[in-house]
C-alpha cells in the first residue's frame, strides 16, 4: 500500500519532518497524535503526496508518488482537509458531487464486476446521511457551521472512495486511501465519535485510514495503531495499548500521570484531571 | 447574500434534488441564446442609415433582391460584422473574466482591472508604432496577424507577471492581485504613453482607437484575423470547467480530486491572453464585461463553471451588441466609444461587489 521511507522534509535549514518512516496497511486506522509544530500535517501531506520529500520516498504499491498523476491518485485515495473555504458559493449537493464526480471518473474498476454502481444523486445522498446531513443538499455552504462544513467535505471525500476496494487493470483488489487531517478539530463529541466510526467501517471493508488527531482519548478508541511524533521524529509507534503510555506522555507532552486504563482490553484513557 | 439554494424558478419536470441546479442553468443558457438572437435583431435593424425592417428581413433569408445596392452594402459590409465582432469580443471579454475569476478564486479578478488589457494595448500600440518601423518585417509577414498576436504577447506577459506577483503557495490575495494589476497598468501606460510620444500623426490617430475602444473598425478581413485568437478561449471552455469547479474548494483540493492543476493554469492563461489581446487588437479596451457577466450570472444560477461558462459567452455576447446599438442611436448621427458605456455600468456593479465583500477580507 502507501510506504514512506526515510522521510524528510525541510524548509531552509529546519527539518519539519526528520527521517521518518511509515507505511500504512489496508484494512486498519493509523493515527498520528503528537504536539503542535511535531510535524503531523506535514508527515501526513507528504504521504497523500501535495509535499514533494526533500529525501526519501513515498510509493503507492511500489510505485513513486510523483510518477502518478493527479487522475491515478484521485482514483485511489482522497484527502479530508483541515478546513475548506469556497471561493464561491457552491451548495452542500455542488460541493458533494465534486467527491462523486471525482470518485467515477477516476476509479479504474469497481468491485464486484457488473453489478452497477449507485447513482450519482444516490450516492450524495447517501454520504450526506452518513454524516448527519440528510437532505442538506441544497443549503449554500458558506452559511453552514465550522463543524457542519468538516461534516460536509467529509461527505464529499466519502463520495470520492465510496468503495473501500476497486479493482486493478488485472483484476486484482486495489485497496484505497482515506487522509483525514484533524478531522474532528471542529465537531462536537458525538459527531467526532460517529465520522470516527464511519473510517473505521470503512477501514474494515478493506481500505486503510490515515489520520492527524490531537485528541488521544478518540486515537485511543479507534486506531488500530498510533503513531507518536514529536519533533519531526517518531517516538512511539504501536497499538495504542503500547503507545499511550504515562512514559510516552509524559516525555512527549510533559504531563505525568494522567493515563488510566480501562478494564480488559486495558484501552488507555486520558484524564487530564489525574495530574493536578 | 440573496442567492437561493434551490432556484424555485425552474420548471417542476421531474424531482429534483435540493441543490442540484443544473437545470435551473440549462433554462438560463437557452434563455441567454435566445437573448443573443433577440439582440442580433435589434442591432441590424438599427443604424444611421434607415433600411426597411421587412425589406431587411427578406434579405436575410432570401437573396437579398429586395435590397438597394446600398442598402446591401449597409447591411453586408457594415452592419453584419460589426455585429459579429461585437458578439465574439462580448463573449471572449465575459468568458476571460469568468475563468480568470476562477483561477485566482476570486470574482473581482477581471482582465481589464488588473492590467491584462493594459499589457495587451501597450503591445497592440507598439505594433502599430514599430510595425512600420524596427518591426516592418516581421508585420508585412504576419500581415493582419501582426496586430492581434502583438496584442497576445503583451497579454500574456501581464498575465504571467501578475500570477508570479500575486499568487504564493496557490493562494491569491486579492489585494496583492489589484495592487499587482495596478502596477502593470501604470507600467503599461507609461510604455504605452512614450509609443504615442514616439508617433506620428497617422499613428496617433490609430492609437486613440485603442483607449477608447469601439466596434466601428469591424470589417470581415479583421474578424477573421482575431477569430483563430478567439476560437481558442471557446474552445477551452469544456477543457477547464470541471477543473475550475475543484479548484473552489482550493489548489491542493483540486488536486486531490484528479485535477491536473498546472495544466489547467496554464490552459487559462494562455487562452485568456489570446483572446484577450484579440480583442484590445480589434476593438480596444473595453472593461468590465468581465466583471459584471459573470456576477450577475452566478446570482442567478449559481457560480457552477460547466454551467457558468457557457452562459457567461452568450449574455456577454449579448450585451456588448446591445451596448454597440445603444452607442450607435443614443447620439447619433455621432456615436459614443463603447468603453465608456460599458464602464458607466460597470464600475457600480464593481463598486456593490467590493462593498459585499466588506468584512469578508481583502
Amino acid at each position: 500500500m502507501i510506504d514512506g521511507r526515510d522521510l524528510v522534509f525541510a524548509v531552509r535549514d529546519r527539518r519539519l519532518v526528520d527521517r521518518v518512516s511509515l507505511a500504512v496497511a489496508a484494512g486498519t486506522v493509523t493515527i498520528v497524535v503528537g504536539p503542535n509544530g511535531a510535524g503531523k500535517s506535514t508527515l501526513l501531506r507528504l504521504l497523500a503526496g501535495d509535499l514533494a520529500p526533500t529525501s526519501g520516498r513515498v510509493t503507492l504499491d511500489g510505485t513513486d508518488l510523483a510518477r502518478l498523476s493527479p487522475s491515478q491518485l484521485a482514483g485511489r485515495r482522497a484527502v479530508l482537509p483541515q478546513q475548506v473555504a469556497l471561493a464561491f458559493p457552491f451548495t452542500v449537493d455542488e460541493v458533494v458531487r465534486l467527491g462523486a464526480d471525482a470518485g467515477r471518473r477516476h476509479v479504474l474498476r469497481r468491485s464486484g464486476a457488473g453489478e452497477p454502481g449507485p447513482s450519482e444523486a444516490d450516492l450524495v445522498e447517501t454520504v450526506l446521511a452518513e454524516v448527519g446531513l440528510p437532505g442538506w443538499g441544497g443549503r449554500l455552504y458558506p452559511q453552514l457551521s465550522g463543524g457542519e462544513q468538516q461534516r460536509v467535505q467529509f461527505a464529499r471525500v466519502l463520495a470520492q472512495v465510496h468503495d473501500p476496494v476497486v479493482e486493478g487493470p488485472d483484476g486484482s483488489p486495489l485497496p484505497r486511501l482515506l487522509f483525514l487531517d484533524e478531522p474532528t478539530a471542529s465537531l462536537d463529541i458525538r459527531h467526532q465519535i460517529d465520522l470516527l466510526a464511519r473510517a473505521r467501517r470503512w477501514a474494515r471493508g478493506g481500505g486503510a485510514v490515515l489520520a492527524v488527531i490531537h485528541d488521544l482519548n478518540l486515537a485511543a478508541e479507534f486506531a488500530d495503531r498510533i503513531v507518536v511524533l514529536s519533533g519531526g521524529t517518531i517516538a512511539a509507534e504501536g497499538p495504542p495499548a503500547a503507545t499511550l503510555t504515562d512514559a510516552v506522555v509524559a516525555r512527549v507532552f510533559g504531563l505525568s500521570g494522567i493515563v488510566g486504563r480501562l478494564p480488559p482490553p486495558h484501552l488507555p484513557y486520558i484524564l487530564p484531571q489525574a495530574r493536578l | 447574500m440573496s442567492l437561493s439554494g434551490s432556484a424555485p424558478h425552474a420548471p417542476r419536470l421531474a424531482p429534483r434534488r435540493a441543490g442540484d441546479r443544473r437545470r435551473t442553468a440549462r433554462v438560463v443558457i437557452a434563455g441567454s441564446a435566445l437573448l443573443l438572437v433577440a439582440a442580433a435583431l435589434a442591432a441590424v435593424l438599427t443604424g444611421p442609415s434607415n433600411i426597411a425592417a421587412a425589406s431587411l428581413f427578406a434579405a436575410l433569408v432570401g437573396d437579398g433582391s429586395g435590397l438597394s445596392a446600398r442598402d446591401a452594402i449597409v447591411l453586408h459590409d457594415v452592419r453584419l460584422p460589426r455585429l459579429v465582432l461585437g458578439a465574439l469580443v462580448g463573449a471572449v471579454l465575459a468568458v476571460s473574466g469568468a475563468m480568470m475569476q476562477g483561477l485566482f478564486r476570486n470574482p473581482l479578478a477581471d482582465p481589464g482591472l488588473v492590467g491584462v488589457t493594459a499589457g495587451a494595448t501597450v503591445a497592440a500600440v507598439a505594433a502599430i508604432v514599430l510595425g512600420e518601423g524596427a518591426l516592418a518585417g516581421l508585420a508585412a509577414l504576419a500581415g493582419l496577424y501582426f496586430l492581434p498576436a502583438g496584442a497576445f504577447v503583451g497579454a500574456l506577459g501581464a498575465m504571467i507577471l501578475l500570477y508570479a506577483i500575486a499568487t504564493r503557495g496557490g493562494r491569491t490575495s486579492i489585494a496583492t492581485l489589484l495592487l499587482a494589476g495596478l502596477a502593470v497598468t501604470a507600467a503599461a501606460n507609461a510604455v504605452t504613453g512614450l509609443m504615442i510620444f514616439a508617433a506620428d500623426d497617422q499613428q496617433l490617430r490609430d492609437v486613440t482607437f485603442w483607449t477608447l475602444g469601439s466596434l466601428g473598425g469591424a470589417t470581415w478581413g479583421r474578424i477573421s484575423a482575431v477569430l483563430p485568437f478567439i476560437a481558442l478561449l471557446l474552445a477551452a471552455i469544456p477543457l477547464v470547467a470541471r477543473g475550475l469547479d475543484a479548484l473552489v474548494l482550493g489548489e491542493a483540493e483540486a488536486v486531490h480530486l484528479g485535477t491536473d492543476v498546472e495544466r489547467l493554469k496554464r490552459i487559462v492563461i494562455v487562452g485568456v491572453a489570446a483572446a484577450c489581446g484579440a480583442a484590445v487588437a480589434v476593438a480596444g479596451s473595453i472593461g468590465f464585461v468581465g466583471i459584471v457577466v459573470p456576477h450577475l450570472l452566478r446570482l442567478v444560477m449559481g457560480p457552477s463553471n460547466r454551467q457558468l461558462l457557457p452562459a457567461t459567452a452568450l449574455c456577454g455576447a449579448a450585451l456588448l451588441v446591445v451596448a454597440d446599438a445603444l452607442c450607435r442611436i443614443l447620439v447619433a448621427p455621432a456615436e459614443l466609444p463603447i468603453g465608456i458605456l460599458t464602464a458607466l455600468i460597470g464600475a457600480p456593479v464593481f463598486v456593490v461587489l467590493l462593498l459585499r465583500r466588506h468584512g469578508g477580507g481583502l
